[in-house]
């Protein structure tokens, strides 16, 4: 079976996105098969992505069959980090669609530069301030893109 | 072609707004290849919307100026701190970091600069002969020739310049499901939309493109939390002195010509080309132990063949309507965000565009000659900037920027995802840049397929008998033929290190 690079222990860690790709890929070949496939001479909606999703099958069976893990990269303490930016990348998204942008990016903004950028507050939240100015002033009168209506804006008249 | 198609270019160029967007493009470019942490493909991705608001060929100028530029700036950090700002300056490392400490960080930079600008200048003489000929060529192609040359595009990206084959093709194949979602090209049939009518129209490319390289790149850098960086070594003179110059002159003629070859290939450009170069020049040196220590040569070479290798790039995308690496699928999908499908009738449909960006090029690579080697300082002090605030600035840009293009917020949750998948996939030594290359090319090939299986009545001989596709189809199963054989016996024996494997 695979051979491991000395000093590397040995577990499943690395496995998990083999498994994670077949999984995917039996769950688009049954999702296709469902769906009317057709004949070679008149294909149907289902044929290509049945094709297509019993390559991925393959693919991913090599990939158990020879992976060795290493290019690997287990996850650190540090991975945390990311876990709060996704997390507050989606509640940005979702006050967005509630506030408009201004609010939501001033926290946004800061909060990342001091906690993920590991800047101190004062750089922070100059810095957020600066950079939400010049995003609403780039994206909103400059590029005219239709934000939803901002509650911080509309404080003195805008949307 | 004509010596006129050229100059309609150089009208296209030298409109006033124009001669501005080469000018952001290459200094972009430069800009973010002196970053760490943020490559031209990140960069690129992140701009495409803003490139919706502008004329095509402003924008595809632009696009092309941000991915030559990138390997002029990619240089500077490579020789002065170790450290690629973008993958194809790794190789320049293994020797110009080695100048620099001698202190000749200067004549490394001064020589890289000149090298690329020869090799991009060449490459962009033979971009503008054989383009035309090759889209003249094209344009008899049918499906069966579209179907088996975007399989070949696909199988020579998965194996060239990529880590591990099969994660490459598994990469790949969820690239084409993933285009297949949403509504059936012929028949119009909702596939794997979940019930969700945001689906119904499909993903949206610009989104998994931002997501995976721009979001997925950022969330990467954070666990890593790589900080800021100080030049200490001093550049001292730039000009490279006559003996320095006897000894790149070869490397660079030749790195003009492999990377010029290695480009059109799809998958080939950039690393591939450099580490080519590099392997290339070490051969033939009469004194090969000096590799790795210092020699001029070793710089010159690669960083020529990579520039050569990022016009010579635009070939495929040009004639064929085929981008050969992900860096010109974005720019293939900025194209089509403005409702232009580049194939070989672009040049006779939009002559602005293709002429445009080429006589771009010609410009560009003059703008970044005199930028590199002036200015390098001025650039050397972008290093100062934090990879953090870069990282916040980078995530709204991409948020903001998905939302303008639909006014959707639907596209950001899409960014979202596809970030974490990126993040994800790179820990894992998964590469996102297959599955991006497959989206895009996931609705050509399903369509020319169909298209076909329908022309010959399901027969599947029609990709075998066509002078054209035949030849194609065969090259494919060489390929094929060709890394099974070399798995099973790298597999008996102890593995090569990876520069070895990709350049023989």
């Amino acid at each position: 079976m695979a051979t491991r690079e000395p000093g590397r222990r040995p577990g499943f860690a690395h496995r998990i996105g083999g498994v994670v790709a077949l999984l995917v890929g039996v769950f688009f070949t049954v999702q296709a098969a469902m769906l009317p496939l057709g004949d070679f001479a008149r294909p149907g909606p289902g044929l290509w992505p049945l094709l297509v999703g019993l390559v991925m099958i393959g693919a991913s069976i090599l990939v158990l069959c020879t992976d060795s893990g290493a290019d690997h990269e287990p996850f650190t303490a540090s991975a945390r980090y990311v876990a709060f930016g996704v997390a507050g990348l989606a509640v940005f998204v979702t006050a967005f669609n509630y506030l408009g942008f201004i609010l939501p990016a001033l926290v946004t903004f800061t909060c990342w530069l001091r906690l993920l950028a590991r800047e101190s507050w004062r750089t922070a939240l100059l810095l957020g301030v600066v950079l939400t100015a010049l995003f609403y002033v780039l994206f909103v009168p400059v590029l005219g893109v239709p934000f939803p209506q901002d509650v911080v804006a509309s404080l003195w008249g805008g949307d | 072609m004509g010596f006129e198609s050229i100059l309609t270019g150089f009208e296209v160029v030298f409109a006033p707004e124009n001669l501005l967007y080469v000018f952001l493009g290459v200094l972009i470019g430069t800009v973010i290849g002196v970053l760490p942490g943020l490559g031209p493909t990140a960069t690129i991705a992140l701009l495409l919307p803003l490139t919706y608001g502008i004329e095509p060929e402003s924008a595809v100028i632009m696009l092309a100026g941000i991915y030559y530029g990138s390997m002029y700036g990619g240089t500077i950090t490579s020789v002065l701190l170790q450290l690629p700002g973008e993958a194809a300056s790794v190789v320049t490392t293994f020797d110009g970091y080695q100048m620099a400490k001698q202190g000749r960080a200067g004549p490394a930079l001064g020589i890289s600069a000149i090298g690329s600008f020869i090799g991009g200048t060449a490459a962009v003489i033979g971009l503008t002969l054989f383009a035309p000929l090759l889209a003249s060529f094209a344009v008899r192609f049918g499906p069966p020739e579209y179907t088996a040359l975007t399989v070949l595009g696909i199988l020579l990206v998965t194996y060239l310049g990529t880590k591990s084959v099969p994660k490459s093709l598994v990469a790949a194949a969820l690239g084409l499901l993933l285009a297949a979602i949403g509504q059936d090209p012929i028949e119009g049939t909702a596939r794997f939309t979940l019930g969700m009518t945001d689906l119904l129209d499909g993903l949206d490319f610009v989104a998994i493109a931002m997501g995976l390289f721009g979001v997925g790149e950022v969330l990467y850098n954070l666990e890593r939390g790589t900080g800021g960086s100080m030049v200490t070594e001093k550049i001292g003179r730039l000009w490279p002195t006559m003996r320095d110059w006897a000894a790149s002159r070869g490397a660079i003629l030749r790195g003009s010509v492999l990377g010029f070859v290695i480009g059109v290939l799809p998958g080939g450009g950039g690393v591939v080309s450099s580490l080519a170069s590099y392997a290339l020049e070490k051969r033939r040196s009469r004194h090969p132990e000096q590799f790795g220590t210092g020699a001029i040569e070793g710089v010159a070479g690669p960083e020529t063949a990579n520039n050569a290798s990022s016009a010579s790039a635009f070939i495929p995308l040009l004639t064929l309507g085929i981008p050969s690496n992900v860096v010109l699928a974005l720019i293939y999908g900025a194209l089509l965000m403005q409702n232009i499908t580049p194939g070989p009738q672009l040049v006779s449909q939009h002559p602005e565009i293709f002429w445009g960006v080429i006589a771009s090029m010609y410009l560009g690579n003059l703008i970044l000659l005199v930028l590199n080697l002036p200015l390098v300082g001025v650039f050397v002090q972008l290093l100062r900037l934090r990879v953090g605030i870069l990282g916040a600035i980078a995530v709204m840009v991409t948020m903001v920027g998905v939302f303008s293009i639909n006014n959707d917020i639907f596209d950001m949750w899409v960014v979202l995802v596809f970030g974490v998948l990126g993040y994800l996939m790179r820990k894992s030594g998964f590469e996102p840049g297959p599955l991006v290359l497959a989206f895009v090319l996931g609705a050509i090939m399903e369509r020319s397929f169909r298209q076909s299986m329908l022309l010959s009545n399901g027969d599947l001989g029609i990709f075998v008998t066509r002078p054209i596709s035949g030849t194609i189809v065969l090259i494919a199963l060489a390929l094929i033929a060709f890394s099974t054989y070399r798995f099973v016996r790298a597999r008996r024996r102890t593995p090569e290190p990876s520069a070895e494997n990709i350049t023989r």
